[in-house]
């Protein structure tokens, strides 16, 4: 096997580190990064030309980084913006030069997000875990978000036997009902006749989706409310089984 | 509570080329220090799904007041694409506080993702500070997080970024330090400054002073002190004390006693 070695991006590795971006971050929920958002990215303050970097093995991309250093009050402080790699041997080559990079300008402290399989580069390069700000979330129109955990293969499976049934937000009142083996979320303005419906707080719902509350807890606390604990369990035992347990991948690039 | 504005008074408008200047000083104004125009530019005008409905802008009589900033993105997940809204800066001029204009604000901006079909509101706060509480308060939720790493290049340097980050948003912790009889020095493995001048230049300890000396690991662990809790501040200095990465040693028992005296006002506002 050849070398990994590192250059300065070229504009022509454009869609190769779009490409190994997705592949790095798979199956993650992550913010998108198409190339205006890549190209965008190389703009952020504190970045230089010498701070874009891509690592390449036998002719292919193998990995990419973008590093910002900027001034602060008492600190010289380096970010790796965005950072994606094939392997861990990849982000162990960009790791070196970006340490040597912000070597070279100064700076005291540097920071990053990397895609969790690539964590134990940094460990084994002496970085250490820190506690950065809390990523927070507000319901607005939850639809689309419901839509898109229940068409997960894996979730169609777990949910089978459980009834059509409606969720009276503050806002909205959304209907979850089952079509032909395949969940069907939808915005209603009027729910219907003999649906069972649970009604709670887009707060608690979110809490739930995430995985920060049980439902069942929630339930017992009365922040949600089933007219009938017989109908209630299914759905209860439906809003368990959907929680995202994965968290998102969010680069210091998305922080503004 | 001042009196509030009357709301016949209070326009609400989006962005307009002309404003540039005008909300930078805003900004500048409301923050302390936010930034340069080239932040601005790039924060804001340049991110690619930019609309001037980003940016909301609170007028009272023809006057800025208020300033909400979001920007569209796109959440993948599933591979489906669901369109979030990321909140950026919030601010209120600093003479039209506490007259509730904040909520409305908030109300506008939420309003504004809602009509862009965003299903989520996203945005970034430091743990347990105002900022976290409020979103709190309107409907945030903690959503769980890949890891941020760190790496500390120069110790002495991250040390004095930390403290003066933490003595500028905690006014009653400088007041109560400051105010104590001895000077508070500060030592790492290469450099002793004072905690009233924060110098970049390594100075000499005088001999009636405190001095808390640090070691490398030790400075880790403090550059997560403010985002994290009251209680765990505390247990963190309680282990830092015991596994002897941090130490403080005291010119006199005169010295002590009088840090003694002074704990609870220290650790209260902590």
């Amino acid at each position: 096997m050849n070398e990994t070695s590192v250059r300065r991006y070229a504009p022509q590795d454009l869609d190769s580190v779009l490409q190994l971006h997705e592949k790095c971050l798979g199956e993650m929920i992550h913010l998108a990064v198409d190339e205006n958002f890549l190209r965008y990215f190389m703009t952020y303050p504190g970045v230089q030309e010498e701070g874009v970097l891509v690592a390449e093995r036998n002719g292919e991309v193998v990995g990419f980084e973008i590093i910002s250093t900027h001034e602060q009050k008492h600190m010289h402080a380096g970010k790796i913006i965005l950072f994606a790699a094939e392997d861990i041997d990849g982000a162990q080559r960009l790791l070196s030069e970006a340490e040597e990079y912000c070597l070279e300008k100064g700076v005291d402290l540097l920071m990053a997000v990397p895609p969790p399989q690539l964590a134990s580069a940094f460990r084994q390069g002496n970085w250490d875990r820190y506690i950065h700000s809390s990523l927070v979330a507000r319901g607005v129109r939850l639809v689309p978000l419901l839509q898109a955990i229940l068409d997960t293969g894996k979730e169609q499976r777990r949910l089978r036997g459980t009834r059509n049934f409606i969720l009276a937000l503050e806002d909205e009142a959304i209907q979850v009902a089952n079509q032909n083996n395949r969940w069907i979320v939808e915005r209603i303005d009027q729910a219907p006749e003999g649906v069972p419906t649970l009604t709670t707080e887009t707060k608690t719902l979110l809490n739930i989706l995430f995985g920060n509350n049980n439902p069942f807890l929630e339930y017992l606390k009365r922040n949600i409310k089933i007219k009938s604990f017989q109908q209630g369990f299914s759905i209860l035992r439906f809003l368990r089984n959907i929680r995202l347990k994965i968290p998102i991948f969010t680069s210091l690039a998305d922080k503004i | 509570m001042k009196s509030p504005v009357d709301p016949s008074e209070i326009v609400l408008r989006s962005y307009e080329d002309t404003d540039d200047d005008k909300l930078l000083e805003f900004l500048n104004l409301s923050y302390g220090h936010w930034g340069e125009r080239q932040r601005w530019d790039y924060v804001y005008k340049n991110q690619p799904l930019f609309t001037p409905q980003d940016v909301a802008i609170m007028e009272v009589k023809g006057q800025i007041t208020g300033f909400g900033g979001m920007l569209s993105r796109h959440l993948t997940f599933q591979n489906r694409r669901l369109t979030v809204v990321l909140f950026g800066d919030g601010a209120i001029h600093p003479e039209f506080r506490g007259m509730r204009l904040h909520s409305k604000l908030l109300k506008e901006r939420f309003r504004r993702a809602s009509e862009r079909n965003s299903c989520l509101c996203i945005g970034w706060a430091m743990k347990n500070s105002d900022a976290y509480k409020s979103d709190k308060r309107v409907g945030f939720v903690d959503v769980k997080q890949h890891h941020t790493y760190l790496k500390i290049i120069n110790p002495a340097n991250v040390l004095k970024a930390g403290l003066y980050d933490l003595l500028s948003k905690n006014k009653r912790l400088r007041t109560a330090l400051l105010a104590l009889e001895y000077p508070i020095f500060f030592k790492t493995d290469d450099q002793s400054f004072a905690l009233s001048e924060l110098a970049d230049e390594t100075v000499e300890i005088p001999k009636k002073s405190i001095v808390i000396t640090l070691k490398e690991e030790g400075i880790k662990f403090m550059y997560s002190f403010r985002s994290i809790s009251q209680f765990k501040r505390a247990s963190l200095l309680a282990y830092l004390f015991f596994t002897l990465k941090i130490k403080v040693s005291f010119p006199s028992f005169k010295a002590f006693w009088h840090m003694v005296k002074n704990v609870k006002k220290i650790g209260g506002s902590l």
